[in-house]
């Protein structure tokens, strides 16, 4: 029975896969042509820190207030000088 | 007056309009990104990671697009014809060397070296271990005490090719306890022991885990438990986490390995510098490492290994192990699927519990191991399939389509090799393949992005752009409604 139990573990171990080191004339050529086929994204520079042109909507609401200041103040200097022309006229009449 | 009045109501409610806009923009565009960080461009930046330093200058980098193309069969090996053939020329070469004319130069030991693994290759191991036995002969005679002298490192190539072989031959009966097999077995492993011992870093510690797989096979025909409960690397089946990142990457040596040229080919391909050391331990330091966790295996298999090992030791060498030795293995299988589950590499671990399922037969002899390491493999692959959202029919329909591609390439590949030589050409020609790779895509699939490490930026300049526009905005809207209301006030008395 531990005859036939033996036997039967040889045979299925048949197919037991083998770790293997192998050194040659080739392996050296070998090992290189296999990373060879990952050398060039080595020295690929990753990076995703882009800009989006479409950001600089961001700015836009500064931009529009900074438009409306400038109307603001425009027109308090118009007015502050038309305010002005209007008190040197009194006198005058 | 009221048409006045009424005029800057509007211009309020303008200028609210305006810096509400201007400041609740900024300020929730800040706050998304921060909450989806790092999935916004312009919050991060990607580095080399750390493995594509090599430890040794010259040697191999790992690039896990290396992984998922060994568990595909994605690379080129020789077929039957060109050992043949290198077999033949070794031996027509070698017959100059008989008559004792031409001295034994380290040509002839080259010779001998081929001659054996030619042997090896083509299924016959038994008859390259004399060639092997005698190259040791006469490079380390035995004493007159019987004994040999110290191992050599310039004698590496005979210990490891003779430590195989002898592996290669023995294995099957040593797992099947049979005496001889087993002393065989021993004496291989002693040999390949040796090998590392006296050239510790060979093709990137290969040999290392060579010694290691044929310790944790041995433990195993004494224990079968022993191949459920850990893998070879003695991480343990379902580990919670086996190659957790260590964090505290060095930011500044990979920001530099990344964007210099110069210095990036010093540390990749050498010469490297004395001060090189420094920076190549603080780099490789941030690799993460493998939790083994098994005291059986840490006993039986490692105990020579500096615990804990980064992960890129035993996958370059199981990756070597299978283009360059033995091919498809599902304990290297295995292994590679627990170490890309704890990088997070869902998908290529997904492919190497499915490689290891297909490969199950060769496990272990014993059906019920197998069924045991099938259902295994399924319930990884059920948790990667929900983590991934997708579903195992597409995944296996990929693999499967993958894996025919693999295969196809190398029987081409082989097909060629053979066509080649029967028509009469020497395969050590350097444009012998020139006709096969011409116009055909390479086989190595694309590495992606997968060998990089994510840096989140601390605020970039847009960022504090946002923030000023928000600020400006506030104190502007107060200025202008202080405005507003004193005009109003004015009119009003």
């Amino acid at each position: 029975m531990r005859l036939v139990l033996v036997i039967a573990l040889v045979i299925c171990t048949l197919s037991q896969p083998l770790p293997a080191c192998i050194n040659d004339s080739a392996t050296k050529a070998d090992e290189q042509q296999f990373a060879s086929g990952y050398a060039s994204a080595r020295a690929r520079r990753a990076e995703m820190n882009t800009f989006h042109p479409g950001m600089l909507l961001l700015v836009l609401p500064s931009l529009a207030l900074l438009g409306v200041g400038f109307f603001w103040l425009r027109q308090e200097r118009l007015m502050a000088a038309k305010r002005q022309q209007r008190l040197f006229r009194q006198p005058e009449e | 007056m009221d048409l006045v009045q009424r005029g800057l109501r509007l211009l309020a409610i303008i200028v609210v309009v305006i810096v509400g806009v201007g400041f609740v923009v900024p300020v929730v565009t800040i706050w998304l990104n921060a909450g989806r960080s790092p999935s916004q461009p312009g919050r991060y930046e990607l580095l080399p990671a750390p493995w594509l330093v090599p430890k040794q200058a010259g040697g191999t980098a790992l690039r896990l697009a290396m992984i998922h193309d060994v568990l595909h069969e994605r690379f080129y090996l020789h077929g039957p014809a060109w050992f043949h053939h290198r077999h033949q020329q070794v031996e027509r070469e070698l017959a100059t060397y008989d008559d004792g004319a031409k001295a034994k130069d380290a040509r002839y030991f080259t010779l001998l070296d081929d001659l054996a693994v030619d042997f090896d290759r083509l299924g016959k191991a038994s008859e390259g271990i004399p060639i092997l036995r005698r190259k040791l002969d006469l490079e380390q005679p035995l004493g007159a005490d019987g004994k040999r002298p110290a191992p050599e490192a310039k004698f590496y190539t005979t210990y490891a090719n003779l430590g195989t072989l002898l592996a290669h031959h023995h294995l099957k009966g040593a797992l099947a306890k049979d005496p001889d097999a087993l002393a065989g077995l021993r004496e291989g492993l002693a040999f390949i022991e040796q090998s590392v011992a006296v050239n510790p870093d060979a093709h990137f510690g290969r040999e290392r885990w060579q010694v290691v797989t044929l310790r944790y096979l041995l433990r195993a025909s004494e224990n079968p438990k022993f191949l459920t409960t850990s893998d070879l690397m003695g991480v343990g089946w379902n580990a919670s986490n086996p190659t957790p990142f260590r964090g505290g990457y060095p930011y500044a040596i990979l920001e530099q390995f990344r964007d210099d040229e110069a210095f990036r080919h010093r540390l990749v391909s050498g010469p490297r510098e004395p001060l090189d050391a420094d920076l190549i331990g603080s780099i490789r330091d941030s690799i993460p490492v493998v939790m083994t966790s098994d005291q059986e295996w840490m006993k039986q298999c490692g105990q020579d290994l500096r615990l804990p090992f980064t992960f890129d030791e035993p996958a370059l060498a199981f990756v070597g192990i299978w283009t360059l030795g033995s091919g498809a293995n599902p304990h290297f299988a295995l292994a590679l699927a627990h170490l890309m589950d704890g990088l997070g590499q869902r998908a290529i671990a997904w492919n190497a519990y499915e490689r290891t399922s297909e490969l199950a037969g060769k496990f272990w002899s014993d059906p019920a191991v197998q069924q045991e390491l099938v259902t295994y493999c399924r319930d990884r692959q059920s948790v990667l399939e929900r983590l991934m959202t997708v579903s195992a029919d597409t995944l296996r329909k990929q693999h499967h389509a993958e894996l025919a591609y693999g295969r196809a390439e190398q029987a081409a590949y082989q097909a060629y090799e053979a066509e080649q030589i029967t028509a009469g050409k020497n395969p050590s020609d350097a444009r012998f393949y020139d006709a096969f790779f011409q116009g055909r895509p390479p086989i190595a699939s694309d590495p992606g992005e997968a060998d990089t490490i994510v840096r989140e930026l601390p605020m970039s300049g847009f960022d504090l752009i946002l923030v000023l526009q928000a600020v400006l905005c506030a104190v502007l809207t107060g200025l202008m409604l202080l405005r507003i209301f004193s005009l109003k006030k004015q009119l009003a008395s």
